[in-house]
């Protein structure tokens, strides 16, 4: 948004919500003061400084503070929400759901995939399902996908029906998002690469959510009420967040 | 006529005023603006309702990430719209106790993640395991990270399992998770596991041994793999261990050097 836009929409709100005026104003006199005396950061901790500065700072303002909540966690876990997300540095759930320790189990792959049961090999994803599911028994399982996804980005623009990948591993995981990629050529035929790439992005969160479902241990959790699927899709450049819910 | 009042739209000609004689304040300022916006706009009756939901508490908190890190700073937010340049890649369990965003208060663009089961690296293998070795590829040469940081922690189910259940004949019990757990089959072998079973009562005292044991097989696996051993040869990148002992509230953390091998 411009400058002009965010001006003009806080004054549709004045206009439309009077009674907001006073806390605008002393808002507004806030922002300016604050530009005249802002000072740019600078000084960044670097690498491992930073992550035991880090691991300080937890223990101080979480560890330490909650002390109810710490000491049932040294006894296990009850997590009522299982997340799968992307491994972008920019898109971690407990950061943009502010999630306390305990909340959620949560996988994290590059583009958020789930693949088909039994159609991975090695069970990173199947092993944290089967955990969830049957042991954990959360009451939620959320798939979250983001924009400007790099996975996605090579889903849409590689991994080609026929012809050799280009990249050792990462298109044969991407490939999982195939039937997504169909689905939104077939629907959005003459639109940019970059409009693919979003309508691919929530399309594949759908595709994962559908593979859950081939789970015959989360399906019999669905049909007894034990467990719902969701959607969510997190746009990181317009800062917004959507969320559905997945019927089979 | 506009009903807004005069004295907001003279600040907000001072603002403009001031954002043409500081052009570089323009980002900060235009945030800071949205945020007001953003939060006049959503001013609504302050009526609980009876039922939160997970949902409701998720969104919520979403909301909380925009006013404490998507507004308040601009200038990563904005640079993070552009891309992402990450200097980790960690290694974590998906147990809901050991995010490291958490537990090292990392945020937006710091460390690209990978969770799973028991913070495991399963070993290279041609056309194996892409849901690993895709993000350690994307990590190395697209990402171009500079510290690999592998971290394991205590009470970690995924190696309780290992060291009570995963029998050498596969004759496993779960459908996945053994399997899954095999990985660290060679970590149990060297924290003497079996030995020690017969003389150790506290299976917490094996699987502490155990947990640390893994997270040095893990690392020890991401040099299977061609690019990286180049990149850790090349001192691109540094390979880490971690240890997060959520019981005792420490966090330990080691270099993990070729030379060791």
């Amino acid at each position: 948004m411009s400058l002009q836009d965010v001006e003009a929409k806080i004054n549709a709100v004045v206009e439309k919500k009077p009674e907001l005026s006073e806390k605008v104003t002393a808002k507004l006199e806030k922002i300016l003061n604050d530009l005249e005396n802002l000072s740019v950061d600078d000084g960044e901790k670097t690498g491992f400084d930073k992550v035991h500065a880090g691991f300080d700072k937890f223990k101080t303002k979480v560890y330490n503070k909650n002390t109810e909540l710490t000491e049932k966690l040294k006894t296990g876990q009850w997590p009522k929400l299982m997340i799968v997300a992307c491994s972008d540095s920019r898109v971690c759930p407990t950061q943009i759901f502010k999630l306390a320790p305990g909340d959620a189990f949560i996988v994290r792959n590059v583009a958020n995939m789930v693949p088909a049961y039994e159609a991975e090999g090695n069970p990173s994803v199947g092993s944290a399902v089967e955990y969830a599911v049957l042991h954990l028994k959360v009451d939620h399982i959320f798939v979250v996908g983001h924009r400007a996804c790099g996975g996605i980005g090579a889903l849409v623009k590689m991994c080609p029906d026929d012809g050799e990948y280009k990249t050792t591993f990462i298109e044969n995981w991407c490939q999982i998002g195939k039937p997504a990629r169909a689905l939104v050529k077939e629907a959005h035929k003459d639109e940019s690469v970059e409009d693919l790439c979003k309508y691919c992005e929530k399309e594949s969160v759908n595709n994962s959510l559908k593979n859950l479902l081939s789970y015959p241990f989360v399906v019999d959790a669905v049909k007894e009420g034990k467990i719902t699927l969701h959607g969510g899709y997190y746009d990181h450049i317009e800062g917004t967040f959507e969320k559905w819910d997945f019927e089979a | 006529m506009s009903r807004v009042p005069y004295d907001i739209l003279h600040l907000e000609a001072q603002i403009k005023d001031y954002i043409e004689r500081h052009p570089e304040k323009r980002v900060t300022a235009t945030a800071k603006l949205a945020e007001l916006a953003e939060e006049m706009d959503s001013e609504k009756d302050t009526s609980t309702s009876t039922t939160s939901t997970v949902f409701d508490k998720l969104m919520n908190g979403f909301q909380m990430f925009k006013k404490d890190t998507y507004f308040a700073k601009p200038e990563l937010t904005e640079r993070l719209r552009n891309g992402q340049w990450p200097k980790f890649m960690i290694v974590a369990c998906a147990d809901s106790r050991v995010c490291p965003s958490s537990i090292l208060s990392l945020e937006p663009g710091d460390a690209f993640v990978i969770r799973n089961v028991a913070n495991l690296v399963p070993p290279y293998e041609e056309g194996g395991c892409p849901s690993f070795a895709s993000a350690l590829e994307y990590a190395v040469l697209h990402l171009k990270v500079s510290y690999i940081f592998v971290i394991g922690h205590r009470a970690c189910g995924g190696i309780g399992a290992l060291v009570k259940m995963t029998p050498d004949d596969g004759k496993y019990q779960t459908t996945f998770i053994e399997k899954w757990m095999a990985i660290g089959k060679p970590a149990r072998e060297r924290s003497h596991v079996k030995q020690m079973r017969d003389m150790e009562d506290n299976v917490d005292i094996l699987c502490k041994h155990c947990e640390k044991e893994s997270v040095n097989n893990s690392l020890g696996n991401l040099i299977t793999y061609p690019f990286l051993l180049e990149a850790v040869v090349s001192k691109k990148t540094s390979l880490h261990g971690g240890y997060y002992d959520l019981i005792a509230g420490t966090f330990k953390k080691w270099n993990y050097d070729l030379v060791q091998v």
